[in-house]
């Protein structure tokens, strides 16, 4: 029968391919969707590796601003500012960032580890930040007062950074050295846990903290100060903080913002493509099941006669039923073998900078899954109205 | 082989009801070759097919093969269908998207048999209509006399007791029916199967061994 099947299915090749292409489309598209939503979900779930909560970022700028970088009033400056902040009794802690969380800026870099190359996110902060952003010091210290003796610049790297470069090794006391930057050779002195700079929707990163010394004696920026108040802190805090933080640097202006606002601005900015996307999907995957249904519907119409001929050689209803589900799940499972053949080039194409492996292979078993669920349930009426056709009736028709 | 006592069809539509056969009895010799005849929408196609079990009659008895086809469920009805009887269509009924091969071989696909053995019954039932050596046409290729020699091979190819043919050469011109007619005699006496064929050509059912005739759903002779 399987035999018989094939025969029929491919001498129809024409009809056929149409529905192979509406399935293989379909799956695209629901492994698109499945593919990320799992990633978002499991990232959702991911720790962040930081508390955001009563967490204020402060962004200074210098009026007449030509090269910060290599303007040494700037830092100054900025630790004068980061010194005024942490005087005041609401602050439980304050510390300076040159690329905090949910900003929308950040400092990609990349190292040679043993051959093959390690994408890092880098960040310049100071000695506080660890209690102002309430990072888990999982091994080692974060910076303090002991490392303005470094020979070389500190370096506190989280557990992806660990693992991407050194393994299972401690990383306490090894290097990271920069491919083009030799003399930037960082020391690392402890590991965080997991820190997703960008928030919840971002996938597991690597990154590195350089400490900013007072004596900016490795250098480094600082654009932003992260200021963690008491809990309750009232809004008419914001304003005496910035009066007195513009007093001490009156060439600077600034401009605060709640964390859990950036938080909220930055989700926005993220959810609303990929809901854009999901509802174009589900209208495509809708527009999908019926026109399936139609082309199924209409194949049974076409052969009624077939149908009618079928019985009367000895097919039972329930025997015409299932030989309607096979062929159309026999298509379904041609165009999946496509889809998959398809689908398994993409991470060459870099899908895995879009999601995690693990959310791909899940989106991809899911996807065939439902797709299986789509066409079967797309065949269910059509071959259930052919099981139903009478004989006689089914002979005649015209 | 065939028996029906008092049998009676009545088509029930929302509005209609058409009784097409009323009080039909009839009874056929195993290895019979009986001809229906009568003008058009007197019933004939509707008692071959209640004879054919592809329709029940609303009233009466039907016995087929010394079995009284009484509360018969889908399955019993296919397995009866697929084991005892043949059909031939006055349009073939053939599957354009087969090759004459796959379609003699479709009543098989129903019973248990291996691939080889299916296709080796499929060649001999085409030798035996003398189609050898069309096995990998499509019907499409085929004249209408050859499509319904395929039919006739595909109909006989589980070895039917009774054979039913529907005006089998109402679409044929009358040499092509003249092969049919043969095809069909020589079924009757070498293998002693039974047929019932409707025709409207009296000279097809003059060669018969007898001549049934219905009259508005009535059988007159
Ligand atoms: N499915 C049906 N529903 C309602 N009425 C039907 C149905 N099938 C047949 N009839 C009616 O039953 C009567 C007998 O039809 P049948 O097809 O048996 O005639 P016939 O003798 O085979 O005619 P022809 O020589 O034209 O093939 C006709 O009046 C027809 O309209
Ligand atoms: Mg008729």
């Amino acid at each position: 029968m399987t035999r018989h099947l094939l025969k029929l299915v491919w001498n129809r090749k024409r009809t056929n391919a149409l529905i192979v292409a509406e399935i293989f489309i379909s799956l695209l598209v629901i492994f698109a969707v499945l593919a990320g939503a799992v990633n978002f979900a499991t990232n959702w779930r991911r720790p962040l590796g930081y508390d955001y909560h009563d967490v204020w970022n402060i962004r200074a700028d210098l009026e007449h601003e030509e090269n910060p970088e290599k303007n040494p009033h700037m830092h100054e400056s900025m630790m004068h500012v980061l010194h005024e902040a942490q005087s005041f009794p609401e602050v439980v802690a304050a510390a300076g960032s040159n690329t905090p969380a949910y900003g929308f800026s950040t400092d990609s870099n990349g190292t040679d580890m043993n051959g093959h190359y390690v994408d890092l996110i880098v960040d310049d902060v100071t000695d506080d930040f660890t209690r102002t952003m309430q990072l888990h010091v999982l091994r080692g210290r974060f910076f303090t007062r002991e490392d303005d003796a470094a020979q070389y610049r500190p370096a506190v790297v989280d557990e992806n950074t660990a693992r991407s470069l050194f393994g299972t090794l401690d990383v306490v006391g090894r290097k990271i050295t920069w491919k083009d930057t030799p003399e930037d050779t960082l020391r690392i002195v402890g590991v965080v846990s997991g820190y997703r700079k960008a928030g919840e929707t971002s996938d597991p990163v690597n990154m590195v903290f350089r400490r900013v010394a007072p004596d900016h004696k490795f250098g480094g920026l600082i654009r932003n100060i992260i200021v963690r108040v008491r809990p309750g802190t009232s809004a008419a805090f914001e304003e005496t903080l910035l009066n007195r933080l513009q007093a001490a640097a009156p060439d600077m202006s600034f401009r605060l913002q709640h964390m859990d606002r950036m938080r909220r601005d930055a989700l926005r900015l993220y959810l609303a493509p990929v809901v854009l996307l999901s509802v174009i999907a589900l209208f495509l995957i809708s527009m999908v099941t019926l026109g399936l249904t139609g082309v199924l519907w209409q194949n049974v119409t076409r052969r009624t006669r077939e149908i009618g001929l079928r019985r009367a050689t000895g097919a039972t209803g329930s025997r015409v039923h299932r030989q309607i589900l096979g062929e159309v799940l026999l298509l379904a499972s041609i165009a999946c073998a496509i889809g998959v053949v398809v689908i398994l080039q993409l991470p060459i194409l870099g899908a895995f900078r879009v999601v995690t492996p693990a959310s791909f292979t899940t989106g991809l078993i899911g996807a065939l899954a439902a797709i299986y669920a789509l066409t079967l349930l797309c065949g269910l009426y059509p071959s259930w109205l052919a099981s139903r056709l009478q004989p006689a009736d089914a002979l005649r028709y015209e | 082989m065939i028996k029906l006592n008092n049998v009676e069809k009545v088509y029930r539509t929302d509005r209609v009801e058409t009784l097409a056969l009323q009080n039909i009895n009839l009874d056929i010799a195993p290895g019979e070759f009986v001809s229906m005849m009568g003008p058009s929408g007197c019933g004939k196609s509707t008692l071959l097919n209640l004879i054919g079990l592809l329709d029940a009659p609303t009233a009466g008895e039907l016995e087929l093969d010394r079995q009284k086809v009484r509360g018969w469920r889908d399955g019993d009805l296919a397995r009866f269908r697929n084991e005892k009887l043949g059909f031939v269509f006055q349009s073939f009924h053939l599957v354009p998207d087969l090759k004459v091969v796959d379609n003699v071989e479709i009543p098989l696909l129903y019973r248990k048999g291996s691939t080889a053995a299916r296709r080796k019954a499929a060649r001999e039932a085409l030798d035996r209509v003398g189609l050898s050596s069309r096995v990998t046409h499509f019907p499409t290729q085929l004249s209408g006399g050859q499509q319904q020699r395929v039919a006739i091979a595909r109909a006989i190819v589980g070895k039917p007791r009774i054979l039913l043919a529907d005006e089998p050469t109402g679409n044929l011109d009358s040499a092509m029916g003249e092969e049919i007619m043969d095809i069909l005699h020589d079924l009757n006496k070498k293998d002693g199967t039974t047929i019932v064929m409707v025709t409207h050509d009296e000279r097809f059912a003059r060669r018969t061994d007898r001549i049934v005739r219905l009259f508005d759903g009535r059988q007159v002779a």
